[in-house]
């Protein structure tokens, strides 16, 4: 039961808090064994993925409409 | 019904009761509008509500369901189960799926709403405390646009007419089928030009230019607001849109210049004291009293009075310039382009000799027409 | 002082008791007393501000000017929303985060017990100097609660100056609170009482005090440049200085939309207690709401300007802020299926504060679907500023956050009070504020789309009806408050006895001790009882 998260489990956590759904099982896993510190770090990280997500997202819809 | 009953208690207590529009009261829906981008927006509106109605019924269904017959009092047990990780996910992701579905055509007809490239009219639409300005860049013509609906209306002396509070002294006259680009500014504050049946609405800021565009489809008169809040008077400054055929428009302009020139003439002649008084007064209650009060006493801390103020009464070219200059840092205005030399010599002169200020000296239009006229060194400040 | 000080610490150790006195209030530490002392300012607040929001309704009765002037009716739409945002929502829940937190987590008291008591009483003197600018010369602010400049500074009335202190004051107390809140959740749960055990109300109050902490400062900020504008002849927000009135409204919405889920977290966290106890099952999907109310503290800080559609932001900045809000939305309202799951095969009974649960899943819920369709902007520019968007924001601010706290108080009140509420006038209070807050705000909708802008005080004859049934929902709503008062104070005053597990199907540490609450709890960490194990 000690065996810390992955770093792709980690991605995957923060992912699924950015989806509003996590079950209950890896909820436990992260909140045994992980560090707030990684979790906070990449859910920074991947609001700025967000964020150049949509701006890329924004780009190509504005190509499509030929602006 | 209901509201009937509404109606005769109001009636009843000695209310006003007012019937003229009484059909139109219960309107409940956006209006699909005149242009092509109005409709593309009402066609969104009416998906979005569609949807959202859809996703309410088997919420609130389920809801309502549980509510009705997982109830202790009808012997239910609670059940254990308390996640479903499955059941989550399909449940977050299908709204989404629905919500990019309405993105697509919401960011088409975005695209469609901010290309303001070849526009055949240009009108630029500045917003005063409490008024709009139009210019007509083309056909240099511009005035002023002020709500017309009498004080006693608002202050239920007289019975309201139908198109109380969205009534105005100039319509902003427009053809049809016309690309016409909106440039829009503002003289103080934040204002926010809106007319629902064209589907136009943008911040009115000092300093920016906004733009914004139309074609209209149907000649007819459209009326709006001015949406963001922009002081006392917000709810009193509205827009009215008068949408004629193209060679009307042609003819309107060619009127409208004529009526300039007749303006100009007008301050030449000597007016007397009298005149001036009764054109003052008018024009003192449509450009003046909603902040110095009709009787002249201002509001303490906000407005000053001009009932036995030094400047009314004192040195007639300080009061001159100030009110076609302004003060700058208040809420006074500049008024040498908002009215004519005509009615600014009436106003000054009516200021003069009003509510007991009686200096008996009349201010010729003349003598303004003389500042107004840009060759004059003083007008060039 | 010092002595003074001690005389109290040494005798509220010795006695275990509450001083006598006055004394009690203006020095305890004590984070009951300290709760108690939020939530009756806050309804003092509420009353107050609701008088206002009666004041505007009575004057939008009928077409016309009937009882007060234009200038005064910005004056109350302003101070309604302040007072209502700052001094009723956000210290209801201060207030009921400080009974309940150490409660639930097991801790003795909060964390930093002196602060505490200052960030409360910063409060009533905030709030004085902001109500006593109603009786300054020119008047209370009347630039509406989004305060936009040059409104709000160059065309401002001379009392701004004591609004910019008065928000001051306001956000240095919201910090200290927050503070408090992190530093008790973090540091002082019982033993056994992991994050993963956490009550959901904490949870949401955690992520709730890390938002207030980043975005308080950003308003200090906003009000501080104004106050630079106005009197030491800087330019920040002055198009004629070189400045940008549309700065403004980026700093101030960058505070006020995370502000917007500071008001309606903590009710998420109140809801989700309230529902599993009274439908006796567990919460559904509690590690989702979790991660969830996480992403959308940090999502609040990327979708501010779509409060800003109008204002004529880039082509790109309208999509982008279109698709971030749209995006963000969904999760968000999808916790409302959670609540639903829960109550699907309970055993459910309907108590007033489930009534108040039950009304808030639905009325939030509507709230949520016109918030969705004002999030999509080209259509968005015929709801905007609009009574559309007041329909909105008051669906989800009055029965959303409102009706929570109502619920929390109905739910916790046996517990601080050690008497059952009178079932009987706690549904009369609850079918009352129902129906008048429909007819309030249902009709709202309909007028914002028929056209009719937001703050003004008379209008055109076709918005005359719907305008008229609002007034009489709203007096409706508004008197119906003071049977929540008469129901507080009856419970104060006597009752049935309650149990130690008031309800039934209540879980958690708040309900393993007797009721009413004795004033010091938890002087020894506890046992966690077998359901929290």
């Amino acid at each position: 039961m000690s065996d810390k998260p992955t770093l792709w489990q980690t991605l995957l956590s923060v992912l699924s808090g950015f989806f509003g759904v996590q079950s209950e099982r890896n909820r436990e896993r992260d909140f045994r064994n992980g560090r707030p510190l990684y979790y906070i770090l990449t859910g920074l990280l991947m609001a700025g993925l967000f964020v150049v997500g949509v701006i890329l997202l924004v780009r190509w819809a504005l190509s499509l409409a030929g602006v | 019904m209901g509201w009937k009953i509404i109606k005769t208690i109001g009636s009843g207590l000695g209310l006003t009761v007012y019937t003229a529009t009484a059909s139109a009261a219960w309107e409940v829906n956006l209006t699909p509008g005149v242009t092509d981008v109005s409709r593309s927006v009402f066609d969104l509106h009416m998906t979005i509500f569609w949807i959202c109605v859809a996703i309410a019924l088997v919420v609130f269904g389920v809801m309502f369901w549980s509510i009705f017959h997982h109830r202790k009092s009808r012997g239910a047990k609670a059940h254990h189960f308390h996640e479903n990780t499955m059941v989550e996910v399909i449940w977050t992701i299908i709204p989404i799926i629905i919500l990019v579905a309405m993105a697509v055509p919401a960011t088409a007809t975005l695209v469609q709403m901010y290309d303001t490239s070849e526009a055949e009219l240009d009108v630029q639409i500045t917003g005063y405390q409490w008024k709009w300005r139009y210019d007509y860049l083309d056909h240099e013509l511009n005035f002023f646009s002020n709500l017309s609906t009498p004080r006693d209306q608002i202050s239920n002396e007289a019975d309201k007419q139908e198109h109380y509070l969205l009534e105005v002294d100039r319509h902003l006259v427009l053809p049809v089928e016309t690309k016409i680009r909106f440039l829009l500014t503002s003289n103080d504050v934040i204002h926010s030009w809106w007319v629902p049946a064209l589907a136009v609405k943008k911040d009115a800021i000092p300093g920016f230019i906004n733009e914004a565009w139309t074609v209209i489809n149907e000649p007819g008169i459209y009326r709006g607001q001015c949406a963001e809040l922009c002081g006392k008077d917000h709810g009193f400054m509205p827009v009215v849109i008068e949408a004629v055929s193209k060679d009307d428009f042609n003819q309107w302009l060619a009127d409208a210049r004529v009526a300039e020139q007749a303006e100009a003439a007008a301050a030449e002649r000597v007016w007397t004291l009298d005149e001036l008084m009764q054109q003052g007064e008018q024009v003192y209650l449509r450009a003046c009293a909603a902040c110095h009060l009709p009787n002249g006493a201002g509001v303490p801390g906000a407005f000053p009075a001009l009932k036995g103020s030094a400047v009314a009464l004192g040195d007639v070219a300080a009061h001159i310039d100030i009110v076609l200059n302004g003060k700058s840092g208040t809420a006074m205005q500049a008024f040498r382009d908002q009215l004519s030399a005509t009615e600014l010599a009436a106003v000054i002169t009516y200021e003069r000799n009003a509510w007991g200020n009686s200096l008996g000296e009349a201010v010729s239009p003349a003598q303004i027409a003389r500042l107004l006229t840009p060759s004059t060194g003083e007008a060039e400040q | 002082m010092s002595t003074l000080d001690t005389t109290l610490h040494a005798d509220a150790h010795e006695h275990h008791g509450p001083a006598k006195g006055m004394g009690r209030w203006l020095f305890t530490t004590n984070h009951k007393d300290i709760g108690s002392m939020y939530l009756w300012f806050s309804l003092l607040m509420f009353f107050v501000g609701g008088c206002m929001a009666l004041m505007i309704r009575a004057e939008l009765f009928q077409p016309g000017l009937q009882l007060i002037e234009p200038g005064f009716f910005n004056q109350m739409t302003t101070m309604h929303g302040l007072i209502m945002v700052f001094g009723a929502v956000m210290p209801a829940f201060v207030g009921l985060a400080n009974w309940m937190v150490p409660m639930m987590i097991g801790a003795p008291d909060m964390a930093l017990p002196r602060m505490n008591n200052w960030s409360f009483w910063i409060l009533p003197f905030a709030f004085a100097m902001l109500i006593s600018t109603l009786f300054m010369e020119g008047g209370a602010p009347n630039f509406g609660w989004t305060f936009y400049a040059p409104l709000s500074t160059t065309y401002a009335p001379p009392s701004v100056t004591y609004f910019i202190f008065a928000i001051h004051m306001m956000g240095i107390s919201s910090i200290m609170g927050a503070i408090n809140i992190i530093a008790t959740i973090l540091n002082m749960r019982a033993p056994g009482m992991t994050m993963m055990k956490l009550p959901l109300f904490c949870w949401t109050w955690l992520i709730t005090a890390f938002l207030l902490i980043a975005v308080m400062p950003v308003l200090a900020g906003v009000v501080t440049m104004m106050l630079m504008d106005i009197h030491f002849g800087t330019s920040f927000f002055d198009a004629g200085g070189g400045g940008d009135p549309v700065l403004f409204q980026h700093v101030f919405w960058f505070f006020g939309h995370p502000e917007v889920y500071i008001m309606i977290l903590p009710a998420f966290g109140i809801i989700s207690q309230i529902i599993p106890t009274f439908a006796r099952k567990r919460l559904f999907g509690y590690a989702s709401m979790v991660y969830a109310t996480a992403s959308i503290a940090v999502l609040s800080f990327l979708v501010w300007a779509h409060h800003m559609f109008t204002v004529g932001i880039p082509l790109a900045g309208e999509l982008f802020f279109m698709y971030a809000t749209m995006l963000i939305a969904v999760p968000t309202g999808v916790k409302v299926f959670n609540w639903v799951a829960t109550m699907f095969r309970g055993s459910m009974t309907f108590e007033t504060p489930m009534l108040f649960a039950l009304a808030f899943v639905v009325l939030f819920t509507i709230g949520g679907f016109s918030g969705l369709m004002l999030a999509i902007a080209p259509v968005d520019f015929q709801y905007h500023d609009t009574y559309f968007v007041v329909a909105h924001f008051h669906y989800v601010l009055v029965p959303g956050a409102i009706f929570s706290i109502m619920a929390g108080v109905y739910y916790w009140l046996p517990k601080w009070t050690g008497h059952m509420l009178d079932e009987r006038m706690g549904k009369l209070h609850f079918w009352l504020s129902f129906i008048g807050v429909n007819i309030t705000f249902f009709p709202m909708h309909f007028i914002g789309l028929a056209g009719m802008p937001r703050r003004i005080p008379d209008y055109a004859l076709q918005f005359a009806d719907f305008n008229m049934v609002a007034s009489i929902g709203a007096f409706l709503f508004g008197l119906s408050q003071l049977i929540f008062l008469w129901n507080v104070i009856a419970c104060v005053r006597g009752g049935r006895k309650a149990e130690a597990r008031a309800w039934e199907g209540a879980e958690g540490l708040e309900w393993e001790i007797p009721s009413p609450a004795p004033y010091h709890t938890f002087a020894t960490p506890p046992q966690l009882p077998e359901s929290l194990r």
